[in-house]
């Protein structure tokens, strides 16, 4: 019973593991920092609530399902927004090939061309790119196949690439 | 076209890393995936604001203890007053229990009915509810059953309890209201401090909130209050879907008014009669703009 969620010392390590990234999937989902913030320490009360029912082992994928259905209860938004911390070099040399991806204007191209994705594709894109989750991880925590996951992903990317062609094409 | 083209095992093989050098280099090409690869190790490198784990934890401690509060503070009080009331009245109500029946108070499918329990506390029953309870043994523990609608205005004394097929509110104060249908239990709570609970989950309602159940929900949510006052004769909402209030009158009315889909999530605010189905459409829809016919046997056509 050494496992046990109830035990305050198990709880807070799950916590300071999983919350941030559980904050960030919920965040993909409703583009609302706030809200996440909100709905994940209510994701948690729940399971402290469970915790004689759950296992150590399930917590996480728990915490997923519950913060999921929390999400359904609570934000409905028509549009998702999302909004990330970029990365800016500060001198980009105009000989680079890249150049023009790396400008700020093109980053916020990409990252409307992100939001714009269906939210199933740009959930399993950002939890693989953004939280370094595998597609095995993903579909675990999503509770579907990680044939699905990859279907979804592929999806992602191929979109991705044409609105990239878009961009540079009409050089916007 | 080129799209379709794309195997996308090749492409999964790809991001997770699984292709030999030269497959690669040659995946690549043939695909144009330079641009994308570079835009996808940018991505990986954009973050969303750290959060603060001991303060996270800190608010969970919070809130954890306060939900412990409002379970040890009632046991607490139930022993003291157990100890220092319970017993004699036991005592002097255990001969009147001879002689007591199982009352039960049925409102019909067109009329509320307003009850006095045996303690004075009023019960409003809404059309197609009822109440029962045993008059002997209300006088020592107020408890009775409901099935349907019903407003309570509870005079002080103990434990008040309304058992409902969905869940138990246990009353620590004074008006409220359940809702208990098929697929929907609420509670609203107007005054003083009532104590609801389905399955294992609990929560405390204090004046102007309410709480919600719907059949196959995990959990009890909380909803913005709606005001009904159809005790006084007349339904009142603050921005309450069309959906949500047609539902209402279906139920008090013994109607089966079918919105089409454009109204249902239109707003409404304002009072609604009670007195007449007919009044009760004229003030909802003509104040909404939405033309509507009343059949002569009670059904509603929207043009």
């Amino acid at each position: 019973m050494s496992n046990s969620v109830c035990e305050e010392e198990n709880y807070n390590k799950l916590y300071s593991r999983d919350v941030e990234k559980l904050r960030n999937y919920i965040y993909y989902k409703c583009g609302d920092l706030d809200e996440a913030n909100d709905l994940v320490q209510e994701a948690f009360i729940r399971l402290w609530n469970k915790c004689k029912e759950v296992l150590f082992e399930k917590a996480t994928p728990f915490l997923y399902t519950v913060a999921q259905r929390l999400f359904i209860d609570k934000v409905r938004k028509d549009k998702v927004v999302l909004n990330f911390q970029k990365t800016q070099s500060e001198s980009i040399n105009k000989e680079d090939p890249h150049y023009l991806l790396q400008t700020a204007e093109f980053k916020s191209k990409i990252e409307t061309a992100i939001s714009d994705l269906p939210d199933g594709q740009r959930e399993v894109f950002l939890m693989n790119r953004i939280d370094k989750k595998t597609f095995k991880d993903i579909a675990e925590l999503l509770g579907i196949s990680q044939t699905a996951v990859e279907n979804r992903m592929s999806k992602a990317l191929i979109k991705l690439r044409t609105k990239i062609e878009e961009f540079k094409t009409y050089n916007i | 076209m080129e799209e379709e083209n794309l195997d996308n095992k090749d492409l999964i093989r790809w991001i997770k890393g699984e292709m030999t050098k030269q497959e690669n280099d040659q995946f690549e090409a043939q695909e144009r995936l330079d641009d994308l690869k570079f835009v996808l190790d940018d991505v990986s490198n954009w973050s969303l604001p750290s959060m603060d784990i001991d303060a996270g934890l800190e608010d969970l401690k919070n809130k954890k203890e306060s939900e412990n509060k409002t379970k040890v503070i009632p046991l607490l009080r139930v022993l003291q007053y157990a100890a220092a009331l319970i017993l004699p009245f036991a005592i002097y109500y255990g001969f009147s229990l001879f002689n007591s029946k199982t009352v039960t108070i049925i409102a019909d499918g067109n009329s509320q009915l307003s009850h006095y329990l045996p303690d004075s506390s009023l019960v409003v029953l809404n059309p197609n509810s009822s109440i029962s309870y045993h008059s002997g043994k209300y006088k020592t523990s107020r408890s009775l059953d409901l099935n349907g609608e019903a407003y309570f205005d509870v005079r002080e004394g103990e434990n008040f309890d309304v058992i409902s097929t969905t869940g138990t509110v246990e009353v620590l104060g004074t008006q409220f209201q359940i809702k208990d249908l098929d697929h929907l239990f609420r509670v609203n709570c107007f005054n003083g401090k009532v104590k609801v609970k389905v399955n294992e989950d609990s929560a405390v309602l204090l004046a102007s909130q309410g709480i919600e159940y719907r059949k196959g929900d995990e959990h009890l949510s909380a909803i913005k209050m709606v005001n009904y006052h159809w005790e006084k004769g007349y339904f009142s909402y603050s921005a309450i879907s069309l959906k949500d209030i047609v539902g209402d009158l279906n139920n008090s009315y013994n109607v089966e008014i079918v919105l089409p889909p454009q109204y249902q999530d239109l707003k409404f605010s304002g009072k609604i009669s009670m007195r007449s189905l007919n009044d009760a459409l004229e003030g909802l829809f003509t104040t909404m703009q939405i033309p509507y016919t009343l059949n002569s046997d009670n059904t509603v056509t929207f043009r």
